[in-house]
C-alpha cells in the first residue's frame, strides 16, 4: 500500500452512496455509511469534525485495516444537498505514529505501576519494622530475665562450681540469642533505610546472586552451583532479594547439625498465566556432625529468626516460602513470587 | 422484530483495555500485545436484547481525544458510555472519574456503566468493593462479563428510548 492514497465518496443526506472509488466501499454497500463513518450518526458533526480532520479514523474491512483522514465538502445539485467526502488513506503514516504512541504510553503506564510498587513496599517495610520492634521487645524480656537471675544467683548464693558453670553457660547462650536478634533488627533497619528504596530498579537474577556472593564466601562451602535463566530483568530491590536468600541459607544451616557439603541455587520463570519467578535453595550435608558455631539452643533460635526475616521480606513481594527436608542429608527452600513486573533483557 | 441503533462510546485512560474489550466483544479475540489507539475506531455488532435487534456502533476513542477541545463533537449522538478503568492501577480509576464527571456535565443523563477491567490479574481475595465503585468487573483476556456489559448498556439505552 502506498503511503498516501486519495479516495472520494459522494452520498446524500440519507447516506445513499452515489459515487465511490474507495476500495473499502462498494456502491451497493449502503450500510457502510452510518455504520462506519461516524459523522452520519449526527449530521451536525459533519462540519465540526470532517471539515477539520483532527484525528484519523480507523476501520477494517476483511482484515484490511484503514487509517484515514476525512475532508468534507457540500455539493448542491438541483437544490439537493450532497456530501463530497475526500478520504486520504494514511495507514502507513499512522501505523508508525501508533508505534511511537504505544511505546510512550507503555512507559507512562509502567512508570505509574513502579511508583505504586515503591509506595506499597515502603508501607510494608514500615509494618515489618514495627513487627520486628515488637518481637524484639517481647523476645528480649526472657533472655534478659534469665541472665539477670543467673548472675544474681551466682553473686548471692554459695553454689557448687558445676552449678555455677551451668548458670554461666545459660547466661552466655541468652546473650548470644540477644546478639542474633540485634543483628536481625539491624538488618531490618538497614532495609527500611529510605536510600534502599531508590535502588528498586530492573535487575537480573545474576545481579541478585552477585549480592549474596560475599556471604557464600564466609560459609566455606565445598561445592557450589548456580543454575538460572538470566534473560529477564525484574523490578525488585536486589538487596531485599539477596537478603531473603541469605536468610534462607542461614535457616537451613542453623537448623541442621551436619557439616555442609554442597549448595545449589537455581531460578525459574513461568510466564503462563501470571508470571512467576521461583528460586530454589538446596543444601546438601555430609554425614559428619559439624563443629557448633554457638550453643545449639542459640543456633535454633537464629534459624527461626532467619526464617521469620526471610518470610517477612518475601511478603513484601507477595512471595511464598516452602522449606522441606526430602532426606536426612538434604534441606530445601523454595521461593515463589507471582506477578512480579519484568521485561526481557535487551 | 423491532430494530434499534445505538452509538456506544468507550472512555477511559490509556492502557485500561478499551480496545481489547471491543476486540473481544466484536471479534472474540484477545491479544496481549498492547497497541495504543490513535484517533477514532468504529466497530459494529448486532445483538438481541429483550427480543429486539440492537445494532451497536461502538466507538473507541484515543486517550488524547479526551483532552481535545472538540471532544464533545465525538460524543454527539451517543446513546451510552462504558467507562473503563484498570483494576491494577488505582490512578486509572481516579482519571476515569474525572472523565465521566466532565461528560455528565455536558451530556447530563447519558446512560453509562463503570467497568473495572483486567480482573484476571487481580487476586480473588481482594475486596474490590472497598477500593472502587463500579457496575461490573471484566476481563478482556478471559472474556468474563464482556458480552454482559454491552448487553446491560444496550438494555439501559432501549429502556430510555422507550420511556421517552
Amino acid at each position: 500500500m502506498r503511503q498516501s492514497e486519495k479516495y472520494r465518496i459522494v452520498f446524500d443526506e440519507n447516506g445513499k452512496v452515489y459515487f465511490s472509488d474507495a476500495p473499502f466501499l462498494k456502491l451497493n454497500n449502503e450500510s457502510f455509511i452510518g455504520d462506519y463513518l461516524p459523522m452520519f450518526m449526527d449530521k451536525d458533526i459533519y462540519s465540526n469534525i470532517a471539515s477539520q480532520p483532527l484525528h484519523p479514523y480507523e476501520f477494517s474491512v476483511n482484515k484490511e485495516r484503514y487509517l484515514v483522514d476525512f475532508e468534507l465538502d457540500k455539493l448542491y445539485k438541483n437544490d439537493e444537498l450532497f456530501y463530497d467526502l475526500s478520504i486520504t488513506n494514511r495507514t502507513g503514516v499512522y501505523e508508525n505514529l501508533q508505534k511511537e504512541r504505544t511505546a510512550k504510553n507503555t512507559y507512562r503506564i509502567e512508570g505509574e505501576e513502579l511508583r505504586q510498587i515503591n509506595r506499597r513496599l515502603k508501607v510494608r517495610i514500615y509494618e515489618l519494622e514495627d513487627m520486628m520492634k515488637y518481637v524484639l521487645g517481647e523476645e528480649l524480656k526472657t533472655p534478659v530475665g534469665n541472665i539477670k537471675n543467673s548472675l544474681e544467683h551466682i553473686q548471692t548464693s554459695e553454689i557448687e562450681e558445676d552449678r555455677k558453670q551451668k548458670l554461666l553457660n545459660l547466661a552466655y547462650q541468652e546473650l548470644s540469642h540477644i546478639e542474633s536478634m540485634i543483628e536481625a533488627f539491624s538488618e531490618v533497619n538497614e532495609i527500611s533505610d529510605s536510600s534502599t528504596f531508590e535502588e528498586s530498579y530492573y535487575c537480573s537474577v545474576s545481579e541478585i546472586l552477585e549480592c549474596i556472593k560475599n556471604k557464600l564466601q564466609t560459609l566455606n562451602i565445598p561445592k557450589f552451583s548456580a543454575d538460572f535463566s538470566d534473560e529477564n530483568l525484574f523490578y525488585v530491590n536486589k538487596f531485599h532479594f539477596a537478603n531473603i536468600i541469605i536468610s534462607l541459607i542461614d535457616n537451613l544451616i542453623y537448623s541442621s547439625t551436619k557439616a555442609i557439603d554442597e549448595l545449589q541455587l537455581s531460578s525459574t520463570l513461568e510466564c503462563k498465566d501470571n508470571s512467576r519467578l521461583g528460586f530454589s535453595v538446596i543444601l546438601k550435608f555430609q554425614d559428619d556432625e559439624r563443629e557448633a558455631y554457638s550453643p545449639r539452643g542459640t543456633e535454633l533460635k537464629r534459624s527461626v529468626m532467619s526464617k521469620l526475616k526471610a518470610t517477612k521480606l518475601a511478603e513484601l513481594y507477595n512471595g511464598e516460602i516452602t522449606i522441606s527436608n526430602p532426606s536426612e542429608s538434604v534441606s530445601r527452600a523454595e521461593l515463589s513470587f507471582a506477578n512480579l513486573l519484568f521485561r526481557k533483557k535487551k | 422484530m423491532q430494530d434499534f441503533r445505538a452509538k456506544i462510546i468507550l472512555v477511559g485512560p490509556v492502557g485500561v483495555g478499551k480496545s481489547s474489550l471491543i476486540r473481544r466483544f466484536v471479534f472474540q479475540m484477545f491479544s496481549d500485545l498492547y497497541l495504543s489507539t490513535i484517533g477514532v475506531r468504529v466497530d459494529k455488532k448486532t445483538i438481541e436484547v429483550e427480543g429486539k435487534q440492537v445494532h451497536l456502533l461502538i466507538w473507541d476513542l484515543a486517550g488524547e481525544i479526551v483532552n481535545d477541545k472538540a471532544y464533545s463533537n465525538y460524543l454527539k449522538g451517543t446513546d451510552g458510555i462504558i467507562g473503563v478503568f484498570d483494576l491494577n492501577r488505582p490512578q486509572s480509576y481516579i482519571d476515569l472519574q474525572n472523565i465521566l464527571i466532565a461528560i455528565q456535565k455536558e451530556f447530563p443523563g447519558l446512560k453509562s456503566l463503570v467497568v473495572g477491567n483486567k480482573k484476571d490479574l487481580i487476586d480473588e481475595s481482594t475486596d474490590l468493593r472497598d477500593l472502587y465503585d463500579y457496575d461490573y468487573l471484566s476481563s478482556a483476556k478471559s472474556g468474563e462479563n464482556v458480552e454482559l456489559i454491552f448487553e446491560k448498556l444496550a438494555e439501559k439505552v432501549i429502556t430510555s428510548h422507550e420511556t421517552v
